[in-house]
């Protein structure tokens, strides 16, 4: 059996320990908001943190993930309301089709919590493992920047 | 032993499980970062496919599945950065065969003393797979195209392999005998990888050839660390991958450059040693002669910037 926090809760699983972590998200656990889009590592819809960082669901066994936390994007919810992140990506025409939002919203929600004041190219390398094919990508990096300037506002105390 | 699956939490225990299996003439695998094989394992024969009246193509691997697999990602001896004094008081580095490409980026030592490791690292993948991927499973996995065999093979990395009975230690170069084959017997494990401080006056030179920027598998690859004395080199190391069946160590290439002047080397000379140390086929990614030509220039860039 392995352990694994989910989100702040420690889950028991039952699936074998070479599993994809992805599966076990989705279909042990019922957290689908992870996506699987390409399986094979390369398209970052599966993204989700490690102990705090961001890998590739589908390229990790279970096994791997015994006594360690994960996060999904279930998990940066902080209450009933968006995030400023997703309003940003949502507002901003930073997500369309949808396949690739959870992992574009874990990447950047990660890269806003270690450096609140990215720049650009800061930002398109936090997300070059996360592939779109819908938004040509300026509308999803204009939106993470948006967002980072929300969240430093806030953080200052202004209005934002 | 349990078929399947184990995950030690030391080395020695993993050393054990590796040699239980194999004593009881089970297929052991290890499995560290899990970025090529867990694609293999969901996707196999995709990834090693030949696409129709490819030319040349290279034969499928032996990929039975695994009768145990030993996952190495709980054993913390394996993503050591340790400091060695080795011939004439120079300092080496040990890497354990765990460390990721994230760490090649954030370590503070290593990114100052070996910024050509942390210029590889940051073109593997992308975040999520640096953070992943190890340098022992970029080695074991034995792809001609990986990122970090070259690099390592620059700066003259040995590496060492240790099972119960004991550990043997050899230059990387030496490790390959042929596509994804190796010196590794079932019983060992790729412990670690060890190599020196650049001396003074060397130069360092990364260039990865992809389809993009992020994401992308290399087309051609070569690392170098080049030392010169009064502009004439008196050491070199180069490899390139994706341009053979194992990492290619250029030797004739180095032949070509020792105790000269690197632009006094004369162009044709240069890619006629180039072209005996390489062997570029077409496939999946490439042509031979896109992969050859780019081969050509990558040299001779890496030759002008010794110039700058």
């Amino acid at each position: 059996m392995t352990t694994v926090t989910v989100n702040g809760i420690p889950r028991e699983v039952s699936s074998g320990p070479l599993s994809r972590l992805l599966d076990v998200l989705r279909e042990e656990l019922g957290l689908t908001g992870t996506k699987e889009g390409c399986g094979e590592g390369e398209c970052g819809s599966c993204t989700v943190l490690l102990d705090g960082v961001p890998v590739n669901a589908c390229l990790v066994a279970v096994g791997q993930c015994d006594g360690r936390r994960v996060t999904t994007v279930e998990g940066l919810q902080e209450g009933p309301d968006l995030t400023p992140l997703a309003r940003c990506l949502i507002d901003g025409g930073g997500a369309q089709c949808g396949i690739c939002t959870p992992g574009m919203l874990v990447s950047a929600s990660h890269l806003l919590a270690r450096n609140p004041s990215p720049d650009e190219a800061q930002v398109r390398e936090a997300l070059a493992g996360n592939l779109c094919r819908c938004t040509g990508y300026q509308r999803i990096v204009d939106s993470v920047l948006e967002a980072s300037r929300l969240l430093r506002a806030r953080r200052e105390g202004a209005s934002p | 032993m349990t078929h399947g699956y184990v995950r030690p939490a030391s080395l020695a225990e993993a050393l054990s499980a590796v040699a239980e299996g194999v004593r009881e003439g089970l297929k052991v695998t290890p499995l560290c970062g899990g970025t090529d094989w867990m694609v293999e394992r969901h996707l196999a024969p995709n990834p090693y496919k030949s696409p129709e009246g490819a030319v040349d193509a290279l034969p499928p691997p032996p990929l039975p599945p695994p009768d145990v697999v030993v996952d190495l990602s709980a054993v913390d001896e394996l993503r050591k950065v340790e400091l060695e004094v080795g011939e004439g008081g120079r300092t080496w580095v040990r890497l354990g065969a765990g460390v990721t490409y994230r760490t090649l980026r954030e370590h503070p030592y290593l990114v100052e003393k070996f910024p050509i490791l942390a210029a590889m690292a940051s073109e593997v993948g992308a975040v999520q797979i640096q953070a992943l991927g190890t340098l022992g499973g970029n080695i074991a996995t034995g792809s001609p195209a990986a990122d970090g065999v070259p690099v390592l093979v620059a700066l003259g990395a040995r590496v060492r392999l240790q099972s119960l009975e004991g550990a043997r230690e050899m230059p990387l170069e030496d490790y390959y005998t042929g596509y994804r084959r190796s010196v590794r017997h079932d019983d060992e494990l790729l412990e670690s990888v060890v190599f020196p401080e650049l001396e003074a006056g060397s130069r360092w030179f990364w260039r990865k050839v992809g389809t993009r920027r992020a994401q992308s598998i290399s087309k051609v690859a070569l690392a170098s660390v080049v030392t010169l004395d009064g502009g004439v080199v008196t050491a070199a190391r180069l490899a390139m991958a994706s341009v053979a069946p194992t990492v290619a160590c250029l030797r004739g290439v180095r032949a070509a450059l020792l105790g000269q002047r690197p632009e006094a080397v004369p162009e044709g000379a240069l890619l006629t040693a180039l072209r005996g140390d390489i062997a570029p086929i077409g496939d999946v990614r490439s042509t031979r002669e896109y992969r050859l030509h780019v081969a050509e220039r990558v040299l001779l860039r890496m030759r002008e910037a010794l110039g700058d």
